[in-house]
């Protein structure tokens, strides 16, 4: 079976490839996305800032009620299972089946101070066990070394944890996030376009990306570089702004995708893996 | 636009069919569809009146080209999806809801039709 990182808001975990993003929803201080096959739900992740009164038992058993009151003749369960997942952090397993059978967890990170509900689906009841701990091994709820990972379908980008998500767009094949810096003054826009190899074909990068972003180039230079075609330019985003913004858009031709950054130093703070590397 | 009465399992076995009644030409990867106009005697009256022409031409783009070829009756629409996820490098979300998009844009225009187990639709 073949995996594949998924990260949103410092949530982090690894999943069967086929598993792609169906929805989020919130902030990095609340929400939730959730994982899918193609036909049924998967994984559903829950996260939020705890009351200051806060009792781990209690939320466990809260959880617990709350899977029994969803599902007919459902068996709960709290389960031990052999992981390194609760290292550093307080929280619980649990296990219920019916119909379907699944798995869920409630912890309290105290590094991020989350605590995050992980639940995964398994309709068809085969190797649930060994999958779920596949997932929850490679689970982590906040950053490494300062930086946030950011991966769904076939984008992978990190981005320094002080930057921001402000808004994302996520339509097929176009894929846009913007972030804002602590101080709220800075942004950086990054989008990911896909069958970049058939847009290319009507008209050159430049082209393409002077009609993407609208704004008037002052400054433009193009350059290659491990066989990727750049394109850097300088621009005015608005036609009375005072500021100017900095730019680079690239076509990889191994994922057939053009990038696209705009915002103050960009380049420097986001680094992106435009395809994979095995 | 008015959504399929079938469930994604179906919809993704189906075969899509092109309109028998409409001729391409290929220009190399391109194609260019010809469509007849309805011969009722009033859109013949219109034609006549007006000088519209006989047929309507579309012309598609290299990846709804390849769709279109591969709308045959043979393939289901979950090889089309395939087909497109592998030659272009998408995921499979990204694949799925574009094809079906466009495939759900022949069939509004009566271009294309689906088979699903034996039943038009």
């Amino acid at each position: 079976m073949n995996w594949k990182l998924t990260g949103w808001e410092g949530i982090n975990l690894s999943v069967p490839e086929d598993w792609e993003l169906s929805s989020v929803d919130g902030n990095r201080e609340k929400g939730t996305f959730s994982l899918d096959d193609g036909y049924s739900i998967r994984v559903e992740v829950e996260w939020e800032y705890p009351k200051s009164t806060f009792s781990m038992e209690k939320l466990i058993e809260k959880y617990r009620q709350e899977i029994i009151k969803k599902g007919k003749n459902i068996k709960c369960n709290i389960v031990k299972i052999k992981t390194n997942f609760f290292k550093g952090k307080s929280g619980a397993i649990l296990h219920w089946k019916n119909h379907e059978e699944g798995y869920s967890t409630v912890s309290y990170c105290k590094k991020c101070g989350r605590v995050v509900f992980l639940r995964v689906y398994f309709p068809e009841k085969k190797h649930s066990k060994e999958i779920f701990l596949c997932i929850l091994n490679s689970f982590s709820e906040h950053a490494e070394k300062g930086r946030e990972i950011w991966a769904i379908y076939k984008l992978i980008f990190s981005a320094p944890e002080n930057l921001k998500r402000i808004s994302s767009s996520l339509k097929a094949g176009d894929i846009t996030f913007t972030f804002q810096d602590e101080k709220g003054k800075g942004e950086i826009t990054l989008s990911q376009i896909a069958l970049g190899n058939i847009i290319l074909r009507q008209q050159p990068l430049s082209a393409w990306t002077k009609e993407r972003i609208g704004g008037k180039i002052i400054e433009e230079k193009q350059e290659e570089r491990n066989n990727h075609a750049y394109f850097f330019f300088r621009y005015k985003k608005k036609a009375f702004s005072r500021t100017w913004e900095n730019g680079i858009s690239w076509y990889c031709p191994i994922s057939q995708r053009i990038f696209l950054v705009t915002g103050n130093n960009a380049s420097d703070l986001l680094k992106i893996y435009c395809h994979e590397t095995k | 636009m008015k959504k399929l009465p079938i469930d994604r399992k179906t919809l993704l076995n189906a075969k899509p069919l092109r309109n028998t009644l409409i001729t391409w030409e290929d220009n190399g990867e391109e194609l260019n569809l010809h469509v007849p106009m309805k011969k009722s005697k009033p859109s013949r009256l219109w034609r006549f009146l007006f000088g519209f022409p006989e047929q309507k031409n579309i012309h598609l783009d290299l990846l709804g080209s390849e769709v279109w070829k591969m709308c045959n009756g043979k393939n289901s629409v979950q090889d089309i999806v395939k087909s497109i996820q592998e030659r272009y490098n998408l995921s499979r979300k990204e694949a799925e809801v574009s094809t079906l998009e466009y495939l759900r844009k022949l069939m509004s225009k009566h271009l294309i039709g689906l088979n699903i187990t034996g039943r038009k639709i």
